[in-house]
């Protein structure tokens, strides 16, 4: 199934806005999928490593690894800039 | 009464302040900021656009977050954050920050966290445009010992 992933602040200058991703129905590790993203644009590891990239699942703010599945809302950004 | 604001398009910091100085029978001080988008970056360079890209629901949630905390820390009567989000032009303002307490030294430390923990963990994430194209604008060191002075 297809999973939209989005991003926001310097990802987006790789990945774009969102990223469709082919991923199992019963879900994959969070992990996995940063890996699935990181080997489909290897520019993006320097990027992900260099400004915090985190992650949002369903709106929340998200440490450490969790399952994602196709229905959830996932998000990877850099560091927040700030107002 | 904390209340935190994303607004797409310019605003009036005039307007939201006439609007914040009514009915305050109770309060007796008002301080508030305005933040303007510069035309130079910190290199000096060109700034055309500033463009804060903000998430649908991270970024209102860490403002409100942030204006109840100030709220709360220094015990305003009310505080108010307004925040553009989008493109801003050179001179329009990006952020409105007031606050209303009994007595000017909390409003004054109120507004003054408010903005430094704005200036760091708000969820937004800025670029600066010009003739060369753009750039992400991250805190600066500046930024973190300000919010630092709050850590105590």
């Amino acid at each position: 199934m297809i999973l939209r992933v989005q991003f926001f602040g310097r990802p987006s200058d790789i990945f774009g806005s969102s990223r469709e991703v082919e991923i199992p129905a019963a879900g994959l590790p969070l992990s996995e999928l940063r890996r699935l993203l990181l080997q489909s644009e290897p520019d993006a590891v320097d990027i992900f490593e260099r400004y915090g990239v985190r992650a949002a699942v369903d709106n929340q703010i998200v440490s450490g690894d969790v399952l994602v599945t196709p229905v959830q809302a996932v998000e990877f950004f850099s560091m927040f800039s700030g107002g | 009464m904390a209340r935190a604001q994303l607004c797409a398009e310019p605003f009036s910091p005039e307007a939201l302040l006439a609007g914040f100085l009514e009915s305050r029978a109770g309060d007796g001080a008002v301080v508030s900021f305005v933040g303007l988008a510069r035309d130079a970056g910190r290199d000096g360079g060109v700034v055309t656009v500033l463009s804060l890209d903000w998430h649908p629901v991270l970024t209102e949630r860490s403002m409100a977050q942030i204006a109840q905390d100030g709220e709360t820390r220094f015990g305003v009567s009310e505080l108010l954050v307004v925040h553009r989000c989008g493109e801003v032009a050179p001179g329009e303002a990006i952020v409105f920050v007031a606050a209303a307490a009994r007595h000017r030294r909390d409003a004054f430390l109120a507004a003054d966290y408010v903005m430094d923990r704005l200036k760091t963990e708000a969820a937004f994430w800025k670029r600066e445009h010009g003739p060369e194209g753009y750039r992400w604008i991250e805190p600066t060191d500046n930024d973190r010992a300000d919010l630092a002075r709050w850590s105590t």
